[in-house]
């Protein structure tokens, strides 16, 4: 393993990316959105963490293994996530009290 | 003189790319760990953001936006500086390796440095739940919750940049006893990975709790 | 504090044997080589290392509600109960699956071995033990169907709990394929196997009447939802843990248990859980309540019923206890393979030696591939 995994090179454009895509995050929350704000924010949000799970973190060339643990952990936090919010989006549809 | 290659293959291994490949492995699965540990926090505040919108925006406006950009970028050089220490690694270049380490420590003790910074404003501002708070107005009690799911996840992101912090001193301090080369670099990789997860977890700190309500301040 | 470190505990278990299972196999051992009981543990692994940490932020959260005095999941503090419930049992469903699952594991391995023959089904079987893992994920709503949540959430999770059954019965069928003509050998842990089948059965399609969520609103916290589950826990996973204990004390101790007193346990086990815990069910949907201290007296002959089988399985488990412990040092010496069995730890020394194998084993046969061993078997 005496070749290194990825250049410096596109560590670097993955560096400058983080970077300006903090700074659009940021431009774009000074703009009154609503619950745009938080939306976009956390959109922008996984675009930098797949930047760095993929580049910095080399998930982009370990094994399939690797990218299937990663996809994995991501799938569970969706499912708790979503189930939760399901529930608590879904109360007082129907006209019974307490439903 | 044995072959440091070898003697760096623990007895259940094979051979030294089964043992990387493990390491990997193993790594990986402990990241997905912390996903679901910070995940359960996630969930918690999406709940209560669901429940009192207004109340976490106006909590939201009252973090200094300012650090946490700044802290941000901080974390993303550090970032920055654990791949290029990785990359030194994997060249066997030491004297660079050890460079990038201090410097990825260094930028870790800022970020830290900057954070407990905003606590120590926090509370001088009465926004500390359960030591030193005060809110008026109607939207008091659910930017108090806003603040308690603010100074947890925080807070235990910030256990996980000390201990980082401690990992990598460890690092530097094999690197000057030589215990790395271009063959051998696994505690490296594997540290490399904890410091930019603990990364990515602050960049969606940063977007929960500061951008929502940084247009009202 | 206690839980959060035997949970980091069962973490880093979790991790050790995903790494190990796709990294550090024997060379030759493929996928569709492993023993059932790697494919079980596997799944457990994986239920492990995605459910604890959720356990462990919700009591970390809990302790910091107490330690500073606000609510996040305490009403009078304005918190929300229901939040905590949705994070307690996101772990502590897949939890109960963790607890099976070994115990399947187990079975699956005792079944082939006095049937003489190829476990039935073995994809099937090895799919199975993952679905559940991963089904079992979707439900723990079902725990929370009276707690507030709303009725299209108690649908889902209902529907989604019936789901979750069908792997289960995947296995359970397949076990008694396996049994189906073989040339079967009554033996203890075979014994308890069967015991587990028959009883978790019971255990598992109760689990169903609970699910339907018109039935679970009377038998919730009754007496129906603790036969249900110690149908499954004692009757399935303590039995398949006593045939576990059983089929493996010769490779452990490298001395045989004794084995009429051994079968005449066993039958005690399931006599007394029977009578233990059978009675619950009917006292469920009578309505007695559970987690009280008293009684109505029209329960009270069902009760003591229930307590005579509890003597008696007590009686089960201390017997073994005292036996197994007596043939620690006066049993009989034990052969490397005293079941005549496949399985890569038939193959060392009885107890095995630190290292287990003097050489790598390279594996070119299939798990239960009882033909392609013929000769070396009637050797042991």
């Amino acid at each position: 393993m005496s070749q290194p995994t990825v250049s410096i090179k596109t560590y670097t454009f993955t560096w400058l990316a983080l970077l300006g895509l903090t700074l659009l995050t940021s431009l774009i929350g000074l703009l009154d959105l609503g619950l745009f704000n938080l939306v976009t924010a956390i959109v922008i949000a996984g675009i930098k963490a797949s930047l760095i799970a993929f580049f910095f973190m080399h998930a982009f060339y370990e094994s399939k293994l690797v990218r299937v643990v990663l996809a994995g952990g991501v799938l569970w936090f969706l499912i708790l996530i979503s189930l939760t919010l399901g529930d608590y989006l879904t109360r007082g549809l129907l006209p019974f009290p307490g439903k | 003189m044995a072959d440091p290659l070898e003697l760096a293959v623990r007895e259940q291994f094979q051979n030294p790319v089964q043992q990387r490949e493990t390491s990997m492995v193993g790594m990986w699965v402990f990241l997905i760990t912390e996903v679901m540990l910070f995940g359960g926090l996630f969930t918690g505040f999406a709940v209560y953001r669901m429940e009192y919108p207004l109340g976490f925006d106006l909590g939201s406006a009252q973090m200094d936006f300012k650090m946490g950009a700044i802290n941000t970028a901080v974390l993303i050089c550090s970032s920055f500086a654990m791949a290029l220490a990785v990359n030194s690694a994997e060249r066997g270049r030491k004297l660079r390796l050890a460079g990038f380490l201090v410097l990825t420590i260094v930028l870790g003790l800022l970020f830290l440095g900057i954070k407990f910074d905003e606590y120590y404003l926090h509370f001088l501002d009465h926004k500390a739940p359960g030591i030193n708070f005060y809110q008026s107005g109607p939207q008091a009690s659910s930017i108090e919750m806003f603040y308690v799911f603010y100074y947890i996840m925080t807070g235990l992101h910030a256990l996980h940049m000390f201990v980082g912090i401690g990992l990598l001193s460890v690092l530097l301090l094999r690197t000057g006893l030589g215990s790395f080369s271009a063959e051998y670099h696994t505690p490296v990789e594997i540290t490399g990975l904890y410091w930019h997860f603990v990364d990515t977890v602050w960049v969606f700190l940063f977007a929960i709790f500061y951008i929502p309500g940084a247009h009202m301040r | 504090m206690g839980i959060l470190i035997s949970g980091f505990s069962s973490i880093l278990t979790g991790l050790n044997f995903i790494a190990t299972i796709h990294r550090m196999r024997a060379p030759g051992l493929t996928w569709f080589r492993l023993p059932i009981f790697i494919w079980s543990m596997y799944a457990t692994s994986v239920i492990l290392v995605l459910a604890t940490p959720v356990l462990a932020i919700t009591l970390a959260m809990v302790a910091v509600e107490r330690v500073f005095h606000v609510g996040i999941f305490d009403p009078s503090l304005g918190g929300d109960p229901l939040l905590f419930q949705h994070m307690f049992w996101f772990y502590s469903h897949p939890a109960v699956y963790i607890m099976v699952l070994p115990a399947m594991a187990v079975v699956s391995e005792i079944i082939p071995t006095f049937s003489r023959k190829p476990l039935f089904g073995y994809k099937a079987v090895a799919f199975s033990s993952v679905a559940i893992a991963v089904i079992g994920f979707l439900v723990w709503g079902h725990h929370m169907f009276v707690a507030g949540i709303s009725v299209y959430s108690a649908m889902a999770f209902s529907l989604l709990s019936y789901a979750v059954a069908v792997p289960s019965a995947i296995k359970v069928f397949n076990w008694t394929a396996t049994l189906y003509q073989g040339p079967i050998e009554l033996r203890t842990p075979l014994l308890y196997a069967i015991g587990f089948i028959a009883l978790f059965t019971i255990g598992g399609t109760t689990g169903l009447v609970l699910a339907a969520l018109g039935l679970d609103v009377h038998l919730t916290d009754t007496y129906f939802v603790i036969a249900h589950f110690h149908y499954i826990m004692v009757g399935g996973a303590v039995m398949a843990f006593l045939g576990g204990m059983h089929y493996w004390w010769p490779k452990i101790s490298g001395r045989m248990y004794p084995e009429t007193l051994a079968q005449m346990s066993a039958l005690t086990v399931f006599i007394g859980f029977n009578l233990t815990f059978f009675p619950q069910f009917v006292l469920g949907y009578l309505g007695m309540p559970r987690r009280y201290a008293s009684y109505p007296p029209e329960f009270q002959v069902l009760n003591v019923m229930s307590t005579a089988g509890a003597s008696i399985l007590g009686v089960g488990y201390i017997v073994p206890l005292i036996y197994l412990i007596w043939s620690w040092k006066h049993g009989e010496e034990a052969p490397p393979n005293p079941w005549r069995t496949t399985g890569l730890e038939w193959k060392t020394p009885s107890p095995p030696p630190t290292h287990n194998f003097e050489k790598t084993p390279l594996v070119t046969w299939g798990a239960y591939d009882f033909e392609a061993q013929k000769e070396e078997l009637h050797l042991g």
